[in-house]
């Protein structure tokens, strides 16, 4: 009964990811792009969830994501995934770092449940020691409270 | 057995009421109850106001901070082991000199001399003084160290027998001096820095004023018999050679250096009152702050403030002043033997005393009221609003 | 029956003094609300007692005095101001030539050397009432060691005078920081007290950060990515040696020694929940505190070793608790608004200092061991991690002002709230961590 509902949740996803994704023929770089790339996987599935402040909850659009995560890593079973958890840096070192390992282990639970072998997914927390924007504002804080699914074992492009 | 023991007790109570007769005011030296201060709110433009001066993060990096291009190689590996090597500290003998000169009228108690306690140690010659070729040194006693009880602190400075030579100076009619806050530049270098061996200290009635700050010259401080480079004196043991007395000095000289003779006559202009004579008026809050307000100006609690018992440290202090307002006696009065930080607090409140005296700055009830002031007891209460929010 | 003779004997002798009845009490008066400012002291250049020791003379004074001035619990007056200067340790200084430009206390020294060993000797004098301040004491080092004899002279002058330890020979261990935020490098350093002799302890490559000091050594524990997950290191400062605490999985932070320096306390993460672990330096093995599935992180031992404080979100947020260091029943002990973070217990055991977060800005406090007495010394965009200096007094910690191109300085600050100031480094850093004072 789960598995069914997640199929169908698998499925719905896949169907909005198809009907958003753009037709090949109009995107010039598209076809260098392997699907099975390491490019592929961060600029079309999406490698990386944002979450809210001191939070580690799952919104619904990051669960949309990881759902395209989980399929595209089921769909190539010898590549594997470092999760990094990260955190902003309105918020202690230390904290932070158990923050950004919650929320990298939120990410890991859910492709685990998306039937991702746990095997292949390793998480490491960076705290707040990663940002990826510098500015002092909740523009830039959003984007760094996030998790980041780097893939090794694919071809990068 | 029971009769030994009432003896014994009587005679020890007589010992105490004899003490308690002679004029001292027996208390007992309960503990005061701790008292903490409540924390004080600031509001936060006074807290953006305390904080405004704060430092600002550096703006740029350093160009020394650019990253070295290999791990493992490029740190400052140490050449050696850089354990920090053991120093050796001894301690020096409490020598002191036997005409050190002292405040004005006021006198040290006698002490002995502390150098003669010490069984003559004479360090080594200067430049053997340390082991050779050893690196981790443990501390090396250059004769005994000398026991803090036995040294003598001047806390019962005791006033020179009665009356001046010299009238004291009051200053009730003319503006104290204001007390220089620090080196106070002088319109002209101080006539002090004439050269200290030349005996005669210049008369000089004003405060003794800094030179600015572009002195014309520092006098070494030599006694008469300069010391050559090389030599040697003893640390532990004896106490630098007796100053000559200094010839005698003119009759203005500076308050400080005015010392009464203690066999000077009695100040027959201002006979000591009788016991019995009339109270007069009490002292007004007003008179009261005549006193007070100079020495609190000098009282700094800075050195203490930061103890985690800092509120706690409160000392009274027992002065006894001459009729023409004079200290001739300030003792600690409670606790009655101040020990460790009350110690040094103090030490902190005699500072304060001691100077605003000095300046000339304190100023007494009139003298009808004599027998209400001939005795103070001044209260230090070190609490004080925190910084903080 | 001893009473009564005792107080016959009481009547009888105070009779005749209590015959004049108009015996005034002695006078009251209350002095309060004292000033704070700083002391002012006079320290002429040391005597050199031979040639080869002149050039250490002024050297070694400025050092000492820069020490106590950082206090800002003296100043030192100029020298040009001097009436005179003495010329032998040994003598009394001419005080009157001291009190006239208003010296509270005199630091008189002199310095000789022979075969590269300086030995110093010097004597504090309280200017107004004219007496020396304990002993005279003497130094001896290795000529390289100057800066510390300085140091150690400064601390028995502080201690003299302020009733507490110095904490002048001391160092401090930092990240020093280098590069934009999103590039940021990070490197262990470590640099005395005043700044001086600063050395790198990684060399970059890695991510380091919250180093701290054994309380007994030399040895800092770290923590570092190095592996590619964040694990607890262990480093001789002295030697540059460096090894992993343990080789188990889930990631390891927050380390901090015991007072004892026999074990360590940190934070453990397993399957993205992370609680409290003591781990025993000899035999390694983890020993779990804490057993909850919210964050407990930043644990820090009391002074006695029988306490642990660590910052816990349980309740919806940051705040703080203390729990026996072998476990047991954890109480919260800040109640005030905000997140409080990263527990540092004073090493004289009375006061806990405290990051906390409030609307948007982070402050440096302390309160009480029971949570009572919380007052806030500092606050910025982004001040954090406080560590004590070794006798209790002072606090450490760095902050950020924000900004893209920020990057951290380190700063001091007295428990008092007073004396905030940047921490005499002239490079950037962040999780300073005080030593113990050095032998």
């Amino acid at each position: 009964m789960k598995l069914m509902k997640l199929v169908m949740v698998a499925a719905t996803a896949l169907g909005v990811a198809a009907c958003s994704s753009p037709p090949p023929a109009e995107e010039p770089a598209a076809p260098t792009i392997s699907e099975g790339s390491v490019q592929y996987f961060n600029s079309v599935v999406g490698d990386r969830v944002l979450f809210a402040y001191d939070s580690s909850a799952l919104s619904d659009e990051a669960q949309e994501i990881l759902t395209r995560q989980a399929q595209w890593l089921n769909a190539y079973p010898n590549v594997t995934a470092v999760i990094e958890g990260h955190a902003d840096e309105r918020g202690t070192r230390e904290y932070n770092i158990a923050l950004g390992a919650r929320r990298a282990n939120a990410t890991r639970a859910f492709l685990i449940a998306q039937g991702v072998d746990g095997a292949r997914l390793r998480t490491v927390s960076y705290g707040k020691e990663r940002p990826v924007m510098t500015c002092p504002s909740e523009s830039c804080w959003s984007q760094n409270r996030r998790t980041v699914t780097v893939v090794e074992g694919a071809p990068t492009s | 057995m029971r009769r030994s023991l009432a003896i014994s007790a009587a005679l020890h109570m007589i010992i105490i009421l004899l003490a308690m007769f002679s004029g001292q005011i027996f208390r007992s030296d309960e503990a005061r109850a701790i008292q903490i201060s409540e924390v004080e709110l600031i509001s936060p433009a006074e807290f953006d106001a305390a904080f405004s001066t704060a430092p600002e993060a550096p703006k740029s990096e350093l160009p020394s901070l650019s990253p070295p291009e290999l791990d493992g190689a490029e740190i400052d590996a140490p050449d050696a082991p850089q354990t920090p090597e053991k120093l050796a500290i001894e301690r020096i003998g409490a020598d002191r000199a036997e005409d050190a000169p002292r405040l004005d009228a006021v006198r040290e108690e006698p002490r002995p001399d502390i150098a003669l306690d010490v069984p003559a140690a004479p360090e080594a010659p200067v430049d053997s003084a340390a082991p050779e070729g050893v690196s981790l040194i443990t501390p090396r006693v250059v004769g005994p160290a000398i026991p803090e009880q036995r040294r003598q602190r001047p806390d019962a400075t005791t006033l020179a027998p009665e009356s001046p030579a010299r009238p004291a100076p009051r200053i009730s009619t003319t503006p104290a001096p204001k007390p220089p806050t620090d080196a106070t530049p002088a319109e002209e270098a101080s006539p002090e820095v004439a050269p200290s061996d030349t005996a005669t200290e210049v008369a000089e009635e004003k405060p003794a004023e800094a030179p600015p700050e572009a002195a014309t010259e520092i006098v070494p401080e030599v006694e008469n018999e300069p010391e050559t480079i090389e030599s040697v004196t003893p640390l532990a043991s004896a106490p630098p050679p007796k100053r000559p007395r200094r010839p005698t000095r003119t009759a203005e000289a500076r308050p400080e250096e005015t010392r009464p003779a203690p066999a000077a006559s009695p100040n027959s202009a201002q006979p000591r009152p009788s016991t019995n004579r009339q109270l007069g008026p009490p002292v007004t809050r007003q008179e009261k702050e005549g006193i007070a307000l100079p020495i609190r100006k000098h009282w700094n609690f800075a050195t203490l403030a930061g103890l985690p018992d800092a509120d706690s440290l409160v000392v009274e202090i027992r002065l006894k002043v001459t009729p023409d307002g004079r200290i001739r006696d300030l003792q600690p009065y409670r606790p009655r033997n101040p020990e460790g930080n009350f110690r040094r607090a103090f030490d902190l409140a005699r500072r304060a005393i001691l100077i605003a005296e000095r300046n000339g700055a304190l100023k007494f009830p009139p003298q009808e009221k004599y027998e209400r002031w001939k005795e103070i007891i001044l209260t230090f209460d070190p609490k004080r609003n925190r910084v903080g929010f | 029956m001893l009473r009564m003779i005792a107080a016959a004997m009481l009547a009888a002798l105070l009779l005749p003094g209590a015959v004049p009845a108009q015996q005034a009490e002695p006078l009251r008066i209350t002095i309060d609300n004292p000033n704070i400012e700083p002391m002012p002291i006079a320290a002429p250049v040391f005597i050199a007692r031979n040639a080869k020791a002149a050039e250490y003379a002024s050297d070694l004074v400025d050092v000492m005095v820069n020490d106590l001035t950082g206090t800002a619990l003296f100043r030192l007056i100029p020298r040009a101001a001097y009436i005179s200067s003495p010329a032998r340790l040994d003598a009394t200084p001419k005080f009157e030539n001291w009190r006239a430009i208003n010296a509270d206390k005199l630091i008189v020294g002199s310095v000789s050397m022979r075969r590269g060993k300086l030995t110093v000797r010097f004597r504090l004098w309280d200017v107004p009432s004219g007496t020396q301040d304990g002993d005279g004491l003497q130094l001896v080092g290795d000529r390289k060691d100057w800066r510390r004899l300085a140091h150690k002279m400064a601390d028995a002058i502080y201690s003299r005078i302020t009733g507490e330890t110095g904490y002048f020979d001391t160092r401090i261990v930092f990240v020093a920081e280098s590069g934009p935020k999103n590039r940021r490098v990070k490197r262990l350093a470590i640099v005395d007290q005043d700044g001086a002799n600063l050395r790198y302890l990684t060399g970059g490559n890695d991510l380091v950060v919250t180093p701290r000091f054994d309380p007994t050594s030399q040895r800092v524990i770290y923590l570092s990515w190095a592996t590619g997950s964040p694990r607890v290191f262990l480093m001789n400062v002295d030697t540059g040696q460096r090894e992993e605490l343990e080789h188990q999985p889930g990631m390891t932070f927050a380390p901090r020694f015991s007072p004892d320096g026999s074990k360590v306390v940190m934070s453990l993460s397993i399957g993205g929940n992370t609680d409290i672990y003591v781990v025993p330096l000899g035999t390694r093995q983890r020993i779990q505190v804490t057993d909850s599935p919210s964050i407990e992180t930043a644990p820090c031992f009391s002074p006695d070793g029988t306490q642990i404080v660590f910052e816990s979100d349980r309740s919806g947020s940051q705040q703080l608790y203390v729990i026996p260091a072998g476990g047991g029943e954890a109480r919260r002990i800040s109640f005030g608004q905000g997140r409080y973070a990263t527990p540092v217990w004073s090493p004289r055991g009375d006061l806990i200092a405290f990051t906390k977060q409030l609307g948007g800005r982070f402050y440096i406090g302390v309160m009480r061991p029971d949570g009572s007495d919380e007052r806030l010394l500092t606050a910025s965009y982004l001040d954090e991690g406080p560590t004590w200096a070794p006798n209790g007094r002072v606090l450490m910690f760095f902050r950020d002002t924000g900004g893209a191109a920020s990057l951290p300085a380190l700063m001091s600050v007295e428990i008092t709230g007073r004396n905030l100031r940047r921490a005499p480094l002239d490079i950037p850093g962040s999780d300073p961590a005080w030593s113990p004072l050095l032998d």
